[in-house]
């Protein structure tokens, strides 16, 4: 039933103070924006995590050598090892599980102008590797080709380079596939372009900033014919859980190279799964934390809700026994009191609904005007979302108005009469 | 119509106050009864116990044949609801609602629906000579004419009780009599029972019968109707 005289007495009561109620409705309003805009962030943030993440192969892992942290074997503790071309040959016949494994060298690009072209350069890393490389940690092409089989066989002189350094070297619009570039003194045909795969998720240097070169050609330009690696990544099946799996690759190769099975220290391994795992963690917690910051925002312009109908209903005294003399049952008066709060506490929350996502797409357009990373902070709020925050509102609201209509119950129509 | 049986009442405002010390008293269905007796003599007690809008401690009331003891405030806003229509020295309007919709206030708690509500209560402005004043809100009326809307609300319901606690207290004496007047005219062609408390005696007299109450007791009755 709609009841006319009854929504006119709560919109009287309401509007009658409109400073108080609009300042009351405040606290409600801004608990809900922050609840949005912190919901919507943290939600868009997960959002085009879990898109980068869809571009990284979760069965693949990596694996480096360090210094030894205890003594064994005859060896004291503080050793360096290093991986060799040989551990890539005993992983691969002692582990079926392992479809693919490929060894990386690398050097760092801190020591001068390593990369040079028409007298343009700059410091960057250099990285040698497999072609198989890229189809563990995908790397994605811009133009061009990735290095091949033949480029490895023949110790080419060609390499892959990073988006960065296209920007860098190039003038816009000038296609730098087949020109030649000056890496260490050497000039290298430049075969390809390439971007990261994913901009959260990377293994040593940014593929932005690399210059990717077959590996056979990177140990001829450091004038030997080592076998040493700097990093190992492989991709299992998929099959077996990875956990365990890292364990045991960890023995096999502490064993070959003389190191204590209880070391922790000696070799960081680490599978994308573990990265994934760890990075939904995080947001996890981040989501709870948001929540409960929100709510508490929300909760506390709940509570001014509550604190101003209790004046309210203080200042309504004698209206309130004017209506139990006339024969208002104390059920009415709760139910006046409740959808007083409630209506004041709604209507303030979803005008901080709207206020919040309008907040958000503003803050949405800025950071994709601004967004020169690519990594693009989507933040938006899902339906459900909004309507569980209408939920938790409700609930609110009324929570809100129960301790006010229990003091408007209290008021006896006697006394309050008795008092002018 | 009602009957009070050694009515006794205790007021603890830190101190015990022995208000109503055993009253007896019968009112008859159509009877137009005066209260009088000095300010702290427990006039307006009795009345808010007759009204239900106050408990007692010792003795019975009973109510047209019913026995009204620990009543809940559920029940006994039902029973006012029903029997009882209140007219206060104050007026005790609803200052953000018109004439009109003060009037109506009694049936919205009974649920009538408010097209009836709003008719009835038009009609009871009208005996009270207020019609052409319905739109307008209390402050915007005199002291008799809010005494008279009172009495409209009071009477809407068509109680079988009509209780007045000092009708004429706040009123000037000519607009007293047309208050007493009414009450009398209706009191008459309704066959409403009232009870008005007052201190006046040129209102009381005009009354069937004058209940004295001294120092919480019934010192003794004036029965004018048949003197």
């Amino acid at each position: 039933m709609f009841d006319i005289d009854f929504w006119q007495e709560l919109w009287h009561t309401i509007t009658a103070n409109k400073k108080r109620s609009v300042l009351t409705a405040f606290g409600v309003t801004w608990g809900m924006v922050m609840l949005i805009v912190m919901a919507g962030c943290g939600f868009g943030l997960k959002k085009s995590l879990n898109e980068q993440f869809e571009s990284v192969d979760a069965n693949a892992g990596i694996l480096f050598s360090n210094f030894t942290t205890e003594a064994y074997d005859g060896y004291k503790a503080g050793r360096w090892w290093q991986l060799t071309d040989d551990d890539l040959e005993l992983l691969r016949s002692q582990y079926p599980e392992i479809k693919r494994i490929t060894g990386e060298i690398s050097q760092g690009g801190g020591l001068g102008n390593n990369v040079v072209r028409n007298g343009q350069g700059g410091a960057y890393s250099l990285r040698g590797i497999e072609p198989v490389f890229q189809s563990i940690l995908s790397t994605k092409m811009l133009s061009g080709r990735y290095i091949n089989n033949i480029d490895i066989d023949q110790s080419r002189k060609v390499c892959v380079i990073g988006r960065k350094i296209v920007n860098a070297l190039y003038m816009p619009g000038e296609d730098p596939i087949g020109t030649t570039i000056q890496v260490n003194g050497i000039g290298f045909t430049v075969v390809g372009t390439c971007t990261d795969a994913s901009e959260s998720v990377n293994i040593g240097s940014e593929d932005d900033e690399t210059v990717i070169l077959p590996i056979s050609t990177m140990r001829l330009m450091f004038g030997s014919n080592n076998t040493t690696l700097d990093m190992i990544v492989f991709a299992t099946d998929g099959k077996a859980p990875i956990a365990p799996l890292t364990e045991r690759i960890r023995q096999t190769l502490y064993s070959a190279h003389h190191i204590s099975p209880t070391d922790k220290g000696a070799m960081w391994v680490m599978s994308m799964q573990d990265i994934l795992n760890k990075t939904n963690a995080l947001f996890g917690g981040l989501t709870i934390l948001i929540w409960l910051v929100g709510i508490g925002t929300l909760l506390a312009g709940a509570v001014g809700v509550s604190n101003i109908m209790l004046v309210t209903v203080r200042e309504r005294r004698q209206e309130i026994g004017i209506r139990r003399a006339l024969g208002a049952s104390p059920r009415v008066i709760i139910r006046q009191i409740l959808c007083e709060s409630f209506v004041l506490t709604s209507l303030a929350g979803i005008v901080g609904i709207v206020l919040g996502v309008w907040l958000l797409r503003l803050v949405a357009n800025i950071i994709t005007a601004s967004s020169d990373s690519g990594f693009v902070l989507n933040p938006q709020i899902s339906f459900g979302l909004t309507m569980v925050a209408l939920a938790i509102l409700i609930v609110l609201g009324i929570a809100a108005g129960l301790l006010p209509a229990q003091k408007a119950i209290s008021v006896k129509a006697v006394e309050a009469l008795q008092e002018e | 119509m009602l009957e009070l049986q050694g009515i006794h009442k205790t007021y603890d405002n830190g101190a015990l106050l022995h208000v109503l010390k055993g009253i007896d008293l019968a009112v008859e269905e159509g009877e137009f009864v005066s209260i009088m007796g000095a300010s702290g003599s427990g006039k307006s007690t009795l009345l808010n116990i007759i009204g239900l809008l106050d408990n007692y401690d010792e003795g019975t009331y009973t109510l047209d044949g019913k026995l009204m003891k620990n009543l809940s405030e559920k029940e006994a806003a039902l029973m006012r609801s029903r029997y009882i229509g209140f007219i206060f020295q104050s007026f005790n309007l609803i200052n953000f609602k018109t004439a009109l919709e003060n009037v109506a206030l009694p049936l919205y708690y009974q649920g009538v629906p408010r097209r009836k509500r709003n008719e009835l209560a038009m009609e009871y402005l009208d005996k009270v000579g207020l019609k052409d004043w319905a739109t307008h809100l209390p402050t915007e009326l005199s002291g008799g004419q809010r005494q008279r809307v009172a009495i409209a609300r009071a009477l809407i319901a068509r109680p079988k009780l009509v209780l007045a606690d000092e009708p004429t207290g706040a009123l000037d004496s000519t607009t007293s009599q047309e208050v007493i007047d009414l009450l009398r005219e209706v009191n008459r062609t309704e066959g409403m029972t009232m009870i008005i408390v007052t201190h006046a005696p040129e209102i009381a007299r005009q009354t069937d019968k004058i209940i004295h109450i001294t120092d919480g007791l019934i010192s003794h009755v004036e029965d004018l109707k048949h003197a």
